[in-house]
């Protein structure tokens, strides 16, 4: 993954233009990946944004601002995959009271994607929904973001041990959809 | 075996299918759509955080667990007061039931 390089900023006195200028490719491409739907992605980009901006004073600097606005980004993702949970039950409640219409995954294809590698990280993707949030996350954030597992571990607040063993759980998991996928071609 | 190494093989393509993919680019107007939303969203004020705290499972269950046990301490500690109650109640009537007596009526 090219990863954009920040520029140097002054901390203590940062715009919303120049925070939104440095971080927004790393903050919309990881919603992006994670909840696979570019509006929404959107919308988790622009809250992101707000609450980077209102917290900013109160940023403690305990942790690097990228790593802090990385946490911001995955908790909004995560608020965001509840709120859509909750719709669909609402939507199973619904169905079971008559409203027949059903909601089918939309296949997602990622803008920043080699066109020659367009068909397979479509499947990728596709199995990546299928992975519980928390593994599908720290996919994203190594495969994607290209972030090493000390980095990753600061991000979630847990130890580097627990994110190499979900890691591994996420490829064996990974394996097993791609597996499932391959048997039905 | 073939079918497997096939598999495998199948499976590293997909698996490295991002490698060397750029990140994706947010729309433009980002910047006025993020002022917009900061000007016109207002912070969360007192009941948002109170249904916010409250809207959270642990604490939901926690609560719940207490208006039970609430119930159940209410339930099983009533019995004794009725109990206690109804002694009062005979003491009232036993100690008053002869003051009906002292009250004259003066009507002819």
């Amino acid at each position: 993954m090219n990863d954009k390089k920040i520029a140097p900023h002054d901390p203590e006195n940062l715009s919303l233009e120049k925070m939104i200028d440095n971080w927004k490719d790393m903050v919309f491409n990881t919603a992006l990946s994670i909840v696979q739907q570019t509006q929404d992605a959107e919308d988790i980009t622009q809250e992101v944004f707000i609450q980077v901006y209102r917290q900013w004073e109160t940023f403690r600097k305990e942790s690097a601002v990228k790593t802090w606005i990385y946490r911001i980004t995955v908790n909004k993702c995560l608020d965001h995959q509840q709120k859509k949970k909750r719709q669909k039950n609402g939507g199973l409640l619904k169905r079971f009271f008559g409203d027949h219409t059903t909601e089918e995954p939309v296949e997602f294809e990622h803008p920043g994607v080699l066109s020659e590698r367009k068909e397979q990280s479509q499947l990728l993707f596709k199995a990546l929904q299928k992975l519980p949030e928390s593994q599908r996350i720290i996919f994203v954030l190594h495969k994607i973001e290209g972030l090493n597992q000390g980095e990753i571990a600061d991000i979630l607040g847990i130890s580097r041990m627990a994110v190499e063993s979900k890691m591994k759980r996420a490829k064996n998991n990974l394996t097993e959809k791609l597996k499932m996928m391959y048997e039905k071609f | 075996m073939k079918n497997s190494d096939e598999f495998e093989l199948w499976a590293d393509g997909i698996y490295n299918s991002m490698n060397q993919a750029h990140r994706a680019i947010p729309s433009p107007f980002l910047l006025t759509r993020v002022l917009q939303s900061n000007a016109t969203k207002k912070k969360d004020g007192g009941w948002e955080m109170i249904s916010y705290w409250l809207t959270k499972p642990l604490v939901a269950f926690t609560i719940l667990f207490f208006v039970v046990l609430l119930n159940v301490v209410l339930i099983t500690g009533t019995g004794n007061m009725q109990f206690k109650r109804s002694d009062n109640a005979n003491d009232y009537f036993t100690t008053s039931i002869t003051s009906i007596y002292d009250v004259d009526n003066i009507t002819p």
